[in-house]
């Protein structure tokens, strides 16, 4: 396993890319011990102090491009793995798509993005960047969602034996996606980790929110949520599950 | 074939049915388009090249004949189009508050980002698969787009 170690680095998944565009096509791992523009969905900021994991995998042509969003959950299975492995005892688990989990709060995030080189349109290669970041020591506070990290959880969690624990993981449970052939069996995996099945959640798509039970995953990874009329798939969106959905909505009724 | 999973509704097991038997058809046969009109229902289902057919899931209990038709491409669709390469929600911009990546008018290279498609939480660069000036673009911000959707033109 090739890995590149910086002491800080604007984000580690940018550069990711930055290697891919002068030819690098991986497997190799980018880590900073910190970030100073750590990313997350659409923009967002991840808080990147030193303490806590930042690493981003980079892969080339690791499945058809129209697969791709199926890492979400390779990388969310194994990052289950290894939060189970440093933090034993803790109750880990997933938020869809791939939020990890210790009791109700989030304790690591993943955000997958590729991009083609070499002429579009399918005729180039694909590089695809796996950013994951855990709260090892510390964790930010005043988010929208309850947020935690190993420290509160395991006696002198390490940040070296963290990223050993994900990157092994990572690399098994790819070797069990192959290419999306075994999608089946992460998806299984996923389930048996899953936060909030059968349990109100509420979805924040661009396009508006919907409420209704979290019923599942369909064959393609996208979200079940079952109301009165039926069922409906999402496949992009911010998951709300019970407890701090009904506080999202407390904080919205009082006009915060 | 990928095909997203019926979003079951009171009367759904016949519409199920009955637009599955039509994909088959039309899939058999190679045929662009198959429709049927029974009891007063309309189902009709388009095909794009090769492409999967697409399916849509029926929103609740939208009418079957509007949710069974496929987002049909422009007729006669004009070269130079870009089209999804996966199924997902199209951005225009890197975040809500930047920048479009490209605006209507814009010249472009072969290889730059002019679109971002978010499946699952996983970010796809789309990238220009040639260069020219975008003439038309045919997705909103924070729209869903299905495989081999067009998108722009660039021209």
């Amino acid at each position: 396993m090739r890995v590149r170690r910086h002491e800080v680095l604007d984000s580690t998944s940018d550069e990711a890319f930055r290697l891919a565009q002068a030819g690098e096509r991986g497997p190799i791992w980018v880590v900073a011990t910190e970030q100073a523009g750590g990313r997350g969905r659409r923009g967002r900021a991840w808080a990147s102090p030193p303490g806590n994991l930042y690493a981003t995998l980079l892969l080339t042509d690791p499945g058809p491009r129209a697969r791709l969003h199926e890492l979400g959950f390779v990388a969310g299975v194994a990052l289950a793995d290894a939060l189970a492995e440093v933090a034993p005892g803790a109750d880990v688990g997933l938020k869809w798509p791939n939020d990890g989990m210790i009791g109700p709060a989030k304790a690591a995030g993943i955000l997958v993005e590729a991009t083609e080189f070499g002429g579009g349109g399918g005729g180039g290669a694909t590089a695809c960047a796996i950013g994951i970041g855990v709260n090892v020591a510390s964790h930010p506070s005043g988010l929208a969602y309850p947020a935690t990290c190993l420290a509160a959880h395991a006696r002198a969690p390490r940040v070296e034996a963290t990223f050993g624990a994900l990157a092994t993981a990572l690399d098994a449970r790819l070797a069990q996606w192959r290419g999306g052939e075994g999608f089946s069996a992460i998806r299984d995996a996923w389930l048996g980790r899953a936060r909030g099945l059968g349990r109100p959640i509420r979805v924040e798509t661009a396009k508006g929110a919907l409420e209704g039970a979290f019923a599942g995953l369909d064959a393609t990874g996208r979200l079940l949520v079952a109301d009165g009329d039926g069922e409906s798939a999402v496949e992009s969106g911010d998951v709300f599950i019970a407890a701090d959905f009904v506080r999202a909505r407390i904080s919205e009724d009082v006009g915060t | 074939m990928k095909k997203p999973a019926a979003a079951p509704t009171k009367d759904a097991p016949l519409d199920a049915a009955l637009v599955e038997a039509l994909a088959r058809i039309a899939a058999e046969h190679d045929l662009s388009e198959a429709e049927v009109e029974h009891d007063g229902l309309r189902v009709r289902v388009a095909r794009e090249r090769r492409a999967a057919t697409v399916i849509h899931a029926a929103p609740m209990a939208a009418p079957v004949a509007a949710s069974a038709v496929a987002p049909a491409a422009p007729a006669g669709e004009e070269s130079g189009t870009v089209k999804s390469p996966m199924i997902g929600t199209a951005y225009l911009r890197p975040s809500p508050e930047a920048k479009p990546f490209v605006e209507i008018g814009m010249a472009v290279k072969a290889g730059e980002r002019i679109l971002l498609v978010e499946a699952m939480k996983t970010f796809n660069d789309i990238v220009a698969p040639h260069g020219g000036v975008v003439t038309k673009i045919f997705v909103e911000d924070g729209t869903p787009v299905e495989y081999g959707q067009p998108l722009m033109v660039i021209a």
